[in-house]
């Protein structure tokens, strides 16, 4: 069975990408990549074959839903759950960014502690009947 | 959002947890130029936004929702409301950084 151990980040800020990749790599004992940008990422997932993607939503080169998009047109990516990380908690906000294929939504600010578990979660609802 | 206590995490890890705060602190006055000197509201909103997601996710809970608060007002082009909502990041923002 296969286990969640590589995981990729991407975010442009660097203070959130750092305490991501300290959140995920330190607390969460996982593999990080951390990425800048939607084209890095798109990039680099080839060769880290992420097991799940961390992906912010309002970024300056690609946005969170085009990077997703484009990843999808990766054979490698096929399947790999991305959860989405944004400020935007509204409800039809989530639900949009649902609609674009992600596993789940985790909504900024997050607590550097407890997002690895947060992780966890939507890795084991990504691999059941909806993943994809 | 309910934190989980940082004190459960191994020595080693809050070393590290505290070496980023400080790094997200000493990173204050530039964001902070950044905002006041923005070339337009795009740019000021923007920058906001970032001060807001990593502001909360360090542990400052009020800086991060001020921000965000600011960044809302920014939409409605410079006005009272949004002086107001940048003063109050401002001190905030000043307050984290000299604690």
């Amino acid at each position: 069975m296969a286990e969640l151990r590589r995981v990729m980040c991407v975010e442009d800020d660097a203070d959130i990408r750092m305490i991501l990749e300290f959140s995920l790599g330190s607390v969460g004992g996982y593999e990080v990549l951390a990425c800048s940008g939607g084209r890095a990422a798109l990039a680099q997932a080839g060769s880290f074959r992420p097991d799940l993607v961390l992906l912010d939503v309002m970024m300056p080169d690609l946005t969170g839903p085009e990077t997703l998009a484009a990843m999808r047109e990766l054979p490698e990516m096929q399947g790999v759950p991305v959860v989405f990380i944004t400020a935007k908690a509204m409800p039809e906000e989530v639900e949009k960014l649902l609609g674009y294929g992600a596993t789940g939504v985790i909504v900024k600010p997050f607590d550097p502690v407890s997002l690895p578990q947060q992780i966890r979660m939507y890795w084991d609802y990504g691999r059941g009947p909806r993943a994809g | 959002m309910v934190r989980a206590p940082a004190d459960s995490l191994p020595p080693a890890s809050r070393a590290g947890l505290e070496a980023l705060r400080r790094r997200f602190v000493a990173g204050l006055p530039a964001r902070w130029q950044e905002i006041e000197q923005a070339p337009d509201p795009a740019a000021r909103a923007a920058a906001l936004h970032r001060l807001a997601g990593a502001a909360g996710s360090y542990g400052y809970e009020q800086l991060g929702q001020a921000a965000r608060a600011a960044e809302r007002l920014c939409a409605g082009g410079d006005g009272p409301e949004l002086a107001r909502a940048l003063r109050e990041v401002g001190r905030l923002l000043h307050q984290a950084a000299t604690a």
